[in-house]
Parts: structure tokens; C-alpha cells; sequence
């Protein structure tokens, strides 16, 4: 940033510029000192203690917490269901993101229908639409099963089917998300200079050429920005694993979160809750590191 | 003479109201026929001003805010704040908020908690609610003591049992007479209700314990063997060969005689569809019929035992309890939430409301031959049986959630297998209940001689 | 045009597949919508109705009536806005020190600042628990308005937004004296209208939508924010199905006449970040 040392240190503006640069580092160092440092450390040292709250129990048991967990298959199962929902949800949210966002883009009057439509899930709230969707997939009196029997296709358990469940809810989740990236999408493409098409189009390439070769490289930072978006909510997804699944049947549809939340709020073990997050901290933190060094070896297209 | 005629009356229009409890046009008549006093004149708090917090389950708001009301009226000094939230979510914010030492001044307890938040809550204050004066009024008062103190009152005895679709079991050509007395027998009815369409699908379950009646139905079968829950004294749960015979009979239902699936919905959302024919549930279910399927006519009976002998145990019971007292509270509250509570449980028409509503049978002695406990036909089955029921001690709620997660779950849908889920199964209760201080008092069952520790 | 042939059938397909699409979007509201003026045994028969046989209002006065959804709609309203402004005006502060300001340290302070992105949420919930408490603010407002005062996101967004502010508006300021914070308040911010627009959405939806620590944190009825009240009706045994649909309209039904009033300033400034990413 080249820029930014063009407000030079005047001698009688010192004062004020001084004076922003000290309220602004202090607050910042301040607050997130009290509600991301403090807090952080405080789970860390509680991962290596049995803390009860309720029970005022908090001796120090070492590393306990952590080899009860490792040892049970719980961990890795939402691990995978972890990885699993946050790979899917995004590859979705970002492939239907765009397809929708060029297929709306091509319409003229309806355009701005369409969009409204396909963003309206997004702005709703998610544990209101996690219920109605819960009932929707309900197998007995909800509608799905009832469609698919009229037409003539065999009825599923959706959620109550350890093998469909943690799909249904990714099926809410992506019906929920992808307006989002259908609109910054459909932004990005605005600001693609209509000439590179019509030049496209004169070389005689057809649609999917002139996607593949000037959509999708001049969009790329925007694909970058929804995939990094997307990972960082979906990895730490609870609500509507809580209100559609309550992570059944078995554990099937278990996530860290949801994990650590059962084993804080339902088994009152803290100690046991803490080092599952530290797990989840570090297995996104591998994560992130990857991406950075991946986007700095690639450089810019 | 004009006292006994009005009381009598109101007793008369308070039946008559009984039938009305889920629209909730009940008595808010104070009615005091047990042993335990209370000065309807006194004045609390010197006349001084007070607001009380008080936290609900969402069910039993109406109840509580009808009765708040009616204190308030005796007492226009005192005024309550309720808060209500969902089953879970209740105690989930009580976990949070007790510790911290915020949290309400009393709120809706469950017993299931006991052991997570007796050290955040203050006991009945044993001079306005004396032990020997309540164990003349109620049953279960030996269920709540922990040490010499009082956390709640248990106030309406839970059980379970077996509903059946009136309906569908005169079709079937079946009469009372055919009420199993046998698990055989239990069998074979439940095989003449089901039902077949042309292609061989079932179309109605003859029985259904899907989801949410497994776990419960698995420990009364058990008790019915002699089976315990739990070592005498311990946490230890027991799952043996005997418990593991049980779980395949269980399955064999639906494998082998056919009589339901797992691919009908839960046993409460399929009954009240007439597509189960019977199920067994706890009696809430009652209520949630009320609710959701009124026009709907069933019966109900305990569980048949193995051979048709009086088994050591039908079922298990557990009670609803009196709300609970936050440890932090100031002394003054203190006094007055004592005095409140000491309105409700001298207050028959309370207690009988707080059990209709939980559908359960009342503890209170001078209840025990309402009439419209006795004639209602789930209250009464189990209120005739009650010797036959033991109560395990307040053990946290996982433990029915672990069975539920191996035996429905794991087993039923996902076809594991029966040895490895057992195994999986006792890792994983006995990891939850490692976290508690519960111990089982099913030795103290009175006729705990016959079962097999 | 030997395309066109081909051209006009491939857009009829697409029009076919969006418009399913967008039934697929609309049709949980709908059924939603006509679910709440059902009554709960004709929600649970078989086969489903899709319209009501017997409509009933009974759910929407237990919702608005009893159980006081109307309140809970101004808590989660002002509120929501409330959380939403400062973290605006406090996104465009830092974001503007972080932009345009030199001092030592800066980007490693940025760099802490966007690592705590990274840290999952669950984490802090006890440890913030327990500092509630301690600070006396459980209960409160307060409680969930301090700890989301910053946002990282919106300091983050807000700096991209300012470093496309030429300089040259800025040294206007310092020629004609003006100190930083006139500067700021009265240069920056009213270049920032499309952001704070922008942004603002975003921070509005996300406030809106706070679930789990508004759940946790609020313990008198009458403060309940939407989705705390929601979870009234998450009952695991007692589910009254009519009183979910008929709280979930409430819920999202002033959102969406809000958004279809003002849905194109709407999405173009929630685009506008997506470009600024």
C-alpha cells in the first residue's frame, strides 16, 4: 500500500493523527484482548481440567480431556461429517451460485424477479426455516414423501435415515446460502466489459467457451471470496444441525460444534467441550495456512 | 352447614371443569383438604413491594401464571415475572445461569437435574414446609429427600403403557377380553391389528415403539425379568445376556412377526395418524392427544408381564416435581418463596392441575380417589398398579438418550450389530453417568427382593 | 443466424430451469404460510393437505396473543439496529486508521485482528459466560451488545472500501487544518455511504439471525429477541406444529415485505461487498 504514507507526520497535526492511531490500537488491543484472547485462553487452560460448572468442579486432570476424546469415535465421525458438510455446501453454494448468476444475467425484464426470488431464503431466519424445513421432510405427514409417492418414486426417511440425514440438512443449507453467491456473482459479472463477449463472439467461440475463458478467470477473486466465506461459516455450522437433526439418528449427523455443544450442555463437561474446539481451532488453522500458501504459489492469473 | 354445601359444590364444578384442563378453564378456587396449613390472611414481606423471576417450561405456563395470579391476589404486594422456554432449553439455561450465580429465583425443576444443580439451589425451608407434615400429605416425599433437605415435591407420579387405537381393535374383533396378559399374548394382538395392503406393504403397524418408546419399553421388559437398571447402590448400568434377549425380542417384533417397521414415524406421531395401532408411551402422551388428535378414541393398559404373573415390576415411574429455590436468592425472597410454595402444595386444585397437565397421577393423598383420576383410563391403570411400580432414583436424562441412540438408532435402522452395540452401548452410559454423583436406590424398592441384582 | 434455432431453445430450457428453481425457493414459505392457518390434526394427517380445510387463526393468536411475538419483534428490531450501527461506525473508524493511517505495527495488529476470524465461535461461549457475569450482564442488553461493539469483518471490509478513497480528499482536509477525526467524520464517512449501505445489510441480517448467545444471555421473556422466542416451539415432545409455522411467519414474513419494498438497493449493496472482497 503505497499510498499510505502520504499523510505525513505534520507538526501541528501531529496531535490529532497521534491521538487516532492511540484510541484506535488501544480499543482494538482492548477488546479483543477481553473477548477473543482472554476467553481463548480461558477454554485453553479449562481443555486440560475436569470442569463442571453446574458442580463447581474444576481440578486439573492434564491431558485426560484430550485422550478421551481421541479415543472415541465420535471425534472423527464429526470431523468427517464436518469436512463432508463444509466441502458440499460450498462447492454447491458456489457452482449453483454462478450458474444461477449467469442464467438470471441473460434475462432482461425478469431479471430483477428472479433474483429477488432466488435470495430470498438467504435473508430469512434460520431456525425458523430449519423447523419448517424439518416438517417438510417429515416421512409420514410432510409433503416431500407425499410428491414423491404421487409421482411414483419410493418414499425416503430423509432425516430419520442415518444415511440421508446429514444430507437434508445440506439440502436446506445450500437452498438457504445460494441466493448470497447468486448476487455478488451476478455483481461481478456486471462490471465484465460486454465488449470481451462480443469479441468472443466474433472469434466464433461459443457459451461455454467464453464462460470457461473469460467468466471464470475475471471472476475469480469473487469465487475466492464466497469459497473463503462459505468454509469459514459452514465449518462451525449448529443451528439447524440442532433444530432439524438434534445430530441423530446415532450420531450421524454430529459436527464439532454440535459435538461440543452436546458434550458442554449435555453432559455438563466443559473441560471435555474446550478440547474439542482446539481441535476444530487447529484443524482450521492447518486449513487456512493451506489456502494462504496455495493463493501465494499461484500468484495472480 | 353452608360452608360444607359450597365447598362440596365447588368440588362438584371443579370435576366438572377437570375436563377442560387443556383450554384451561379450571378452578382457581383454593381448596386445602390435607394436613399441611396455610393462612390465606397472613400478610409476606411486611406489605412491602416484591417482584419474583420465575422460569417455566413452555407447557406449564398457563398453569403456573393461573396460579401466580392467584397468589397475587392474596398477596397484591407480590407480583411475578415468568419466563417461559422449551423442555430443553430451560435446562440448558439453567446449567448456565445458576453457576454464574444469575438465573431466576425459582423456576421449574426436573428431577433428572438434581444432580447437576444441588449445589446452586437453596432447600425448602423445613419451618413453613415441615417433613413429617408433607410425607402425611404426599407419597413420593422419600423419592425427593436428599440428606434432610427438600429441593422440590414430587407431585405427579409418570409412568407408561400401552395405547391402543379403540378403532381399530373393535375391527380387528377384539374385545377387553383380549387385553394381553402375556408378552406372547401382546404379540399376537399386535399381529391381528396390523394390517396389509395389496402388495404385501403394511399399511398399519400393530405395534409401534419407534424413536421415542424403545428406550423406555427396554427398561420396563426388563424389570419385568427381574432385570435392574443399575448395581445396587451405583451408577453401573447392567446390560447382560438377559438385557441383550430382551433387545432381540424387541426386534423379532418387527423382523420376524412383522407386526410394525421402522419405516413408520415415531410411535406418538403415527398413533395419533391411525397408522399404529397400539404403542407404549409414557402417559403425557394423553395430553399430547388432547392436543393433536382429539377426535381420536383409544384404550390403555400396563404391560403385560412375561407369563402373565405379577412380575417384581411393571414399569418404572418417576415424578414431576415443585419448582426449586436459586441458592442465591436474598433472604426475603427467600421467606416468600417459601410461603408461595407452601400455597401451591397445601393447595389441592394446584396440584391436581399441575398433574393433569403433566398427565400423570397425583401424589398428594387426598387426591388419590378423585374421581376423574380414578375414571380416566390411563391415571387409573396406573394409580390401581402403583405398588408395581419402582422408582430408580433421579438418574440424568442421557441415560435414555444413549439407549435410544444403540437400540433404535444403531440397531433398528442402521443394522448393527446386537453384540457390538451393547458393548458400544455400556461404554457410552457408562462415560455419561461417570459425570454424576447419581446412585440408584432400586434396592429400596419395596419389593426389591425379587429383582435379580 | 443458423445459432438461433439452437439459441431459442436452450433459452426456453433455461427459463424452464430457473422458474423451477425458483418454485423450489418459494415453496417452503408457501408452505409455510398455508400450514399456520391449519389446525394441528389436519398437519399431521395423511396424506398432506396443501390448503387449509378448516383455516384457522387459532395459532397466530397464541403467537401474537399469549405468547407476545409482537414484542419480541421490537426487541429484535431495535436491537438489531442498535448492534448494527456501531459496528458500522466503528468498522469505518478502525477500517479508516487501518487504511490511510502509518504507525508501527500496523499490519501485525491487522493480522491478529483477522486471525480471530479463524477462531471458532464455540470456543469463547463459557469463558464468555462466565465474564458476563462477572461484569454483572447477564440478563441484560448490554450482554450482547459489548462483545459484538467491533466486528472484524466490517473493519476488514471497511478498509478495502476507504482505500479506494483517493488520497487526495484526505490531504484537502489536512491543508485546510482539519484534524483527524473531523477528517474522518466528515470527509471519510460521507464517502462511505454505498459501504455503510453495503455492509449494513449484512450486519443487519447477521444481528437479526443471532441465535445461540441472545438465547443464552436473555432471561426475562419480556427481552426475548425472534429466534430466541422461536425456540419457544423447538419442544421435543409437545411439538405444536400449527404454533412453529405461524411463529416462523412471523418471523420472516416483515422481513421479506421489507426486502421486496427495497430489494434493489438491497442486493446491490450486499453485491458491493462481494466486489470489495
Amino acid at each position: 500500500m503505497q499510498h499510505e504514507s502520504i499523510i505525513k507526520p505534520r507538526h501541528h497535526r501531529w496531535d490529532s493523527r497521534k491521538t487516532m492511531i492511540l484510541v484506535a490500537a488501544s480499543a482494538l488491543i482492548l477488546y479483543y484482548s477481553i473477548f477473543f484472547v482472554f476467553p481463548i485462553g480461558y477454554a485453553l487452560v479449562g481443555s486440560f481440567f475436569n470442569w463442571m460448572p453446574t458442580k463447581r468442579v474444576f481440578s486439573f486432570i492434564g491431558f485426560e480431556n484430550y485422550n478421551k476424546i481421541f479415543s472415541q469415535s465420535t471425534l472423527g465421525l464429526a470431523m468427517k461429517n464436518t469436512l463432508l458438510f463444509t466441502l458440499i455446501v460450498t462447492l454447491f453454494r458456489t457452482a449453483f451460485g454462478l450458474l444461477l448468476a449467469v442464467l438470471i444475467n441473460m434475462r432482461g425484464k425478469t431479471k430483477t424477479l428472479f433474483r429477488m426470488i432466488y435470495f430470498l431464503p438467504y435473508i430469512t431466519s434460520t431456525v425458523a426455516v430449519s423447523m419448517v424445513w424439518k416438517w417438510l421432510f417429515e416421512p409420514s405427514a410432510g409433503p416431500l414423501n407425499y410428491y414423491l409417492s404421487q409421482i411414483g418414486l419410493p418414499t425416503q426417511l430423509f432425516l430419520k435415515d442415518s444415511n440421508q440425514a446429514l444430507f437434508c440438512v445440506m439440502l436446506m443449507t445450500i437452498w438457504k446460502e445460494t441466493g448470497y453467491a447468486t448476487v455478488i456473482f451476478m455483481a461481478g459479472l456486471t462490471n465484465i466489459p460486454s465488449t470481451l463477449y462480443e469479441a468472443a463472439e466474433i472469434d466464433g467461440a461459443n457459451r461455454i467457451q467464453s464462460f470457461s475463458h473469460i467468466t471464470l478467470p475475471l471472476l475469480k477473486s469473487t469465487i475466492e471470496f464466497i469459497v473463503l466465506t462459505s468454509f469459514v461459516t459452514f465449518s462451525q455450522t449448529f443451528t439447524q444441525i440442532d433444530l432439524m437433526t438434534g445430530g441423530g439418528p446415532g450420531k450421524s449427523t454430529y459436527t464439532m460444534v454440535y459435538y461440543l455443544y452436546q458434550e458442554a450442555f449435555s453432559s455438563n463437561r466443559f473441560g471435555r467441550a474446550s478440547a474439542i474446539a482446539f481441535v476444530l481451532f487447529a484443524v482450521i488453522l492447518v486449513f487456512s495456512l493451506l489456502q494462504l500458501r496455495m493463493r501465494r504459489n499461484g500468484g495472480d492469473l | 352447614m353452608m360452608k360444607r354445601f359450597v365447598s362440596i359444590l365447588l368440588v362438584v364444578m371443579l370435576m366438572a371443569c377437570l375436563l377442560n384442563v387443556a383450554s384451561g378453564e379450571t378452578s382457581t378456587e383454593y381448596v386445602n383438604s390435607g394436613k399441611l396449613s396455610y393462612d390465606l390472611t397472613a400478610q409476606v414481606n411486611n406489605g412491602e413491594e416484591m417482584e419474583l423471576e420465575f422460569w417455566v417450561q413452555v407447557e406449564l405456563a398457563n398453569i403456573y401464571q393461573k396460579w401466580c395470579d392467584a397468589y397475587t391476589e392474596l398477596h397484591p404486594n407480590i407480583k411475578f415475572n415468568i419466563t417461559q422456554g422449551s423442555n430443553e432449553d430451560h435446562f440448558k439455561k439453567l446449567g448456565m445461569a445458576l453457576p454464574s450465580g444469575t438465573g431466576p429465583d425459582l423456576f421449574h425443576m426436573h428431577n433428572s437435574f438434581i444432580d447437576q444443580f444441588m449445589i446452586n439451589l437453596k432447600p425448602y425451608d423445613p419451618s413453613v414446609l415441615p417433613l413429617d407434615v408433607l410425607r402425611e400429605d404426599f407419597n413420593a416425599i422419600d423419592e425427593s429427600l436428599y440428606g434432610d433437605n427438600l429441593y422440590y415435591v414430587g407431585l405427579a407420579a409418570m409412568s407408561c403403557g400401552v395405547f391402543y387405537n379403540s378403532q381399530m381393535w373393535a375391527d380387528a374383533g377384539l374385545t377387553d377380553a383380549d387385553i394381553p396378559t402375556t408378552w406372547d399374548e401382546l404379540a399376537a394382538v399386535a399381529k391381528k391389528l396390523t394390517q396389509f395392503d395389496e402388495n404385501g406393504k403394511m399399511t398399519v403397524a400393530g405395534f409401534n415403539y419407534n424413536e421415542m418408546s424403545i428406550e423406555y419399553l427396554l427398561t420396563a421388559l426388563n424389570y419385568h425379568k427381574g432385570i435392574p437398571m443399575f448395581k445396587p447402590g451405583t451408577h453401573t448400568p447392567i446390560l447382560n445376556d438377559e438385557y441383550k434377549a430382551t433387545v432381540q425380542w424387541l426386534k423379532d417384533l418387527y423382523d420376524v412377526e412383522n407386526v410394525g417397521s421402522v419405516e413408520f414415524p415415531m410411535s406418538i406421531l403415527s398413533f395419533s395418524q391411525s397408522t399404529s395401532a397400539m404403542t407404549y408411551i409414557g402417559t403425557w402422551f394423553g395430553n399430547w392427544m388432547k392436543q393433536n388428535a382429539p377426535d381420536l378414541e383409544y384404550g390403555f393398559f400396563i404391560l403385560p408381564s412375561v407369563d402373565g404373573t405379577v412380575p417384581p415390576a411393571y414399569d418404572r415411574y418417576n415424578v414431576e416435581v415443585s419448582p426449586s429455590i436459586n441458592a442465591n436468592v436474598s433472604d426475603e425472597k427467600y421467606a416468600v418463596i417459601n410461603d408461595f410454595l407452601c400455597f401451591l402444595l397445601s393447595n389441592d386444585n394446584f396440584v391436581l392441575d399441575f398433574a393433569l397437565m403433566q398427565y400423570g397421577t397425583p401424589t398428594k393423598k387426598c387426591l388419590a380417589d378423585n374421581a376423574d383420576v380414578r375414571s380416566d383410563i390411563v391415571l387409573g391403570a396406573v394409580a390401581d398398579n402403583m405398588d408395581r411400580f419402582i422408582y430408580p432414583g433421579a438418574y440424568p436424562d442421557s441415560y435414555h438418550s444413549v439407549l435410544k441412540k444403540y437400540f433404535y438408532d444403531e440397531v433398528m435402522l442402521n443394522h448393527m450389530d446386537l453384540d457390538e452395540a451393547m458393548e458400544q452401548c455400556e461404554e457410552e452410559l457408562v462415560d455419561a453417568l461417570d459425570a454424576t454423583d447419581f446412585f440408584s436406590i432400586e434396592d429400596k424398592y419395596s419389593h426389591a427382593d425379587e429383582l435379580k441384582f | 443466424m443458423k445459432h438461433s434455432g439452437t439459441k431459442k431453445l436452450s433459452d426456453i430450457f433455461m427459463v424452464i430451469f430457473l422458474c423451477l428453481g425458483s418454485a423450489i425457493m418459494l415453496y417452503p414459505f408457501i408452505y409455510m404460510i398455508l400450514s399456520s392457518f391449519k389446525e394441528n390434526q389436519e398437519i399431521i394427517r395423511i396424506p398432506p393437505t396443501f390448503l387449509p380445510e378448516k383455516p384457522t387463526f387459532e395459532h397466530y393468536q397464541l403467537v401474537l396473543g399469549e405468547k407476545n411475538f409482537g414484542l419480541f419483534f421490537w426487541n429484535s428490531l431495535w436491537l438489531t439496529i442498535v448492534r448494527t450501527s456501531i459496528v458500522l461506525y466503528s468498522g469505518a473508524f478502525f477500517g479508516y486508521v487501518f487504511s490511510k493511517l502509518r504507525f508501527r505495527g500496523k499490519e501485525a495488529l491487522f493480522l491478529f485482528i483477522l486471525a480471530t476470524m479463524m477462531v471458532p465461535w464455540p470456543v469463547t461461549i463459557v469463558p464468555q459466560y462466565q465474564m458476563m457475569s462477572w461484569f454483572g450482564w447477564v440478563g441484560k442488553y448490554s450482554s450482547i451488545i459489548i462483545p459484538s461493539l467491533f466486528s472484524t469483518f466490517s473493519i476488514y471490509m471497511m478498509r478495502q472500501f476507504i482505500d479506494a478513497i483517493p488520497n487526495e480528499l484526505i490531504e484537502a482536509g489536512v491543508v485546510d487544518g482539519a484534524g483527524q477525526f473531523s477528517i474522518f467524520h466528515f470527509i471519510i464517512l460521507p464517502n462511505l455511504t454505498a459501504a455503510i449501505s453495503a455492509l449494513g445489510i449484512f450486519q443487519f441480517l447477521w444481528a437479526w439471525d443471532d441465535y445461540l448467545w441472545p438465547f443464552l444471555m436473555l432471561q426475562n421473556m419480556k427481552m426475548y429477541t425472534l429466534p430466541v422466542g422461536l425456540s419457544l416451539f423447538n419442544g421435543q415432545y409437545f411439538n405444536d406444529n400449527g404454533g412453529i409455522f405461524a411463529a416462523s411467519s412471523v418471523a420472516v414474513l416483515p422481513v421479506m415485505i421489507v426486502y421486496l419494498m427495497f430489494q434493489n438497493q438491497l442486493t446491490e449493496g450486499i453485491a458491493a461487498t462481494g466486489i470489495k472482497g
